[in-house]
């Protein structure tokens, strides 16, 4: 099955973590589904706390651990930027 | 022989939960129901949750065993540590990373504590001499080092701490930690202090600021909150009151008096630092913003070296020469100089630059090459500074390393960026300057001269400020940039990049300059740069 071309948001959120955290990538190189931890973008939980930072300063949400809905955020791209789209102030 | 008991004081709470309170005895039945189901190995204790890792170090010293503390979750350590204890066995409450685990090795995973058992759970007591923990750290050759820990060092560190965990005379504290339970800092403050002299230690996520608040929230009062330089800068920068805190305690770096003063004056609590290490655990404290000189916990004595370090002697703990260039004042009072190694931490993680280097230069077609280290000391509200590398490797390209690294070095520590060079900027001596590395891996400076656009000042009474941020006003980021907007006579929707960098306080003036190629901004008050933009060149399109 093809992938999923990045959608305008997902470049942005990925442009948001390379700027963020100071990546030596391009955005374009950035795979959406890709893990954000560990083997992927190999982040860490120090990054993870400065990305909930810039995303609240950006989309104006905040994230928490112990959402009750439970979502892996930052699973990859594509579920950070869908947890910002379902969570931002209107 | 010297003994203690395993819980200082078993009916009162240990821990509080996002749902509850747990007492002492609830934690001991649970141990000694995990302690009949452990095999007779000493454990690799991964559990992330503090109540479950407070359990499990239980269970294991009640079969007399040792818990063998990883430091860091990442793969490659854990794949060290099982190497170095084959015979160990694996107790985690989460997945474990993705490392071959020997065929042999048991893994006992905690989903659920017993509940099992009512009334009074036996509270026996310790031999001072029995070693109940292993903690690692990073040996200059990238390879793990064990420290052993007695139960009677343990504890008597922790009678000695009493003092800075009792924030309210009288009152039991609750203790929020930012920091994991396996690492020495954590260990020794979220489990046995709790353990030992009876505060309590909270469970659940603690990671980002709404946690934080969450379990402040909780309490019960007092609160401490148990955290990190790190934490602390992220926190304040994220501009959100957090709920009350009787007391901050703060350590694994040095902490800078500025971002000391600024916690003091948001969170209205006094700003308390530990020094310590992996190898003696807490052993001085001082309050940043009142003095500058350290104090020593009740039992250590420092013993000063011909080389500016000095050695620590601590009862039940092997003396040990710290890595810091000490000054003694008096019998219990010292000042701290600077670090006289090579050693590098980040975000509490401990390693060295030579081990580094030696991992880097093990790489196949590696030619030559060099971690550098971030500055030591980021202001206010600054990232945290990361490693990058510059290597020599004419047939691997930087991808490639970063993906060996990835393989053998901890997280904290990886490289943000591999830059492929043909040399390195070797002086004379065959030495490597900072100076000169940093000049190759940065990039040069911006195409045009930066010009002046002027400054403005935000007057106390400017009404965007009421009630932004009651007690510790901070002018909000969209009134700054509106004011360099103005300055600079660009529409607000060619902003591409922002970077609030240090808060604006009313009064402040901030000077604006910017560049034309690119189309950049930077607002300092002061030498203090407050934030950093980028605009769209399109005044065209």
């Amino acid at each position: 099955m093809a992938e999923n071309p990045p959608s305008p948001s997902e470049t942005e959120v990925a442009t948001l973590i390379v700027e963020t955290l100071q990546l030596d990538m391009p955005v374009s190189t950035i795979e959406m589904d890709a893990p954000l931890f560990g083997d992927g973008l190999g982040l860490d939980s120090i990054d993870a706390l400065e990305l909930s930072l810039a995303i609240k300063r950006q989309y104006g949400v905040e994230l928490r651990s112990d959402n009750a809905d439970k979502v892996d955020i930052f699973r990859s791209v594509r579920s950070l930027t869908h947890y910002i789209a379902a969570h931002s102030p209107s | 022989m010297h003994a203690f008991p395993l819980l200082g004081h078993p009916a009162a709470p240990l821990f509080r939960t996002p749902e509850r309170l747990i007492t002492g005895n609830d934690v001991l039945h649970a141990a000694h129901a995990l302690a009949a189901t452990l095999p007779p190995r000493p454990i690799i204790n991964l559990c992330r949750d503090r109540l479950y890792f407070t359990a499990a170090f239980c269970a294991a010293v009640l079969r007399g065993q040792y818990s063998v503390l990883p430091g860091s979750r990442a793969a490659g350590p854990l794949a060290h540590l099982l190497a170095l204890y084959p015979d160990a066995a694996i107790v985690t409450d989460a997945d474990l990373p993705p490392c071959p685990l020997p065929a042999a090795t048991p893994v006992i995973r905690l989903s659920a504590l017993s509940a099992e058992g009512a009334g009074t759970a036996a509270n026996p007591d310790i031999a001072a001499t029995q070693v109940v923990a292993h903690i690692l750290t990073s040996g200059s050759t990238g390879t793990p080092v064990a420290h052993a820990k007695t139960w009677g060092g343990l504890t008597r560190r922790a009678l000695a701490s009493v003092g800075l965990f009792t924030p309210v005379p009288g009152s039991v504290a609750t203790i929020v930690g930012t920091v994991p339970p396996y690492h020495m800092y954590g260990f020794e403050t979220t489990v046995i202090q709790p353990l030992v002299t009876g505060c309590i230690s909270t469970t659940g996520p603690a990671l980002f600021p709404a946690d934080i608040r969450a379990r402040l929230e909780q309490g019960p009062q007092p609160c401490i909150l148990l955290t990190t330089p790190l934490h602390i800068r992220t926190f304040l920068s994220d501009h959100t009151p957090l709920p009350p805190i009787a007391r901050v305690i703060s350590a694994t770096a040095p902490l800078d008096a500025a971002t000391a003063e600024m916690a003091e004056r948001c969170w209205h609590a006094p700003v308390f630092e530990i020094y310590g290490s992996t190898e003696t655990g807490s052993i001085a404290t001082r309050r940043t913003t009142a003095a500058q000189a350290w104090r020593l916990h009740s039992g250590i004595s420092l013993h000063p070296r011909l080389d500016g370090t000095a050695s620590i002697h601590a009862p039940g703990a092997p003396s040990h020469v710290v890595a810091d260039a000490i000054t003694p004042l008096t019998p219990d009072t010292f000042r701290l100089e600077g670090r006289m190694t090579d050693i590098i931490k980040i975000a509490g993680q401990r390693t060295s630059l030579a081990g580094l280097n030696a991992i880097l230069l093990g790489i196949q077609g590696v030619e030559d090459g060099t971690f550098i280290a971030p500055a030591p000391d980021a202001a206010p509200g600054q990232p945290v500074g990361r490693m990058e590398v510059v290597v020599v490797a004419p047939t691997r390209p930087a991808p490639d390393i970063l993906a060996e690294l990835r393989m053998r070095v901890p997280p904290a520590f990886l490289p943000r960026r591999v830059v492929r060079v043909a040399a390195l900027p070797r002086n004379e001596m065959g030495k490597l300057t900072r100076a000169a590395l940093l000049a190759l891996v940065h990039e040069p400076p911006p195409a045009t001269t930066a010009q002046d656009a002027g400054c403005f000042r935000i007057a106390p009474d400017h009404p965007a400020l009421a009630g932004h941020f009651p007690g510790c006003p901070i002018v909000p980021g969209a009134v700054v940039l509106s004011e360099v907007f103005g300055l600079m006579g660009v529409a607000p929707a060619r902003l591409e990049q922002i970077k609030f960098l240090h808060p604006v306080r009313p009064g402040d003036t901030v000077r604006v300059t910017h560049t034309t190629q690119p189309l950049a901004f930077t607002c300092t008050v002061g030498m203090q740069v407050v934030a950093k933009g980028r605009l769209r060149n399109d005044a065209h399109a």
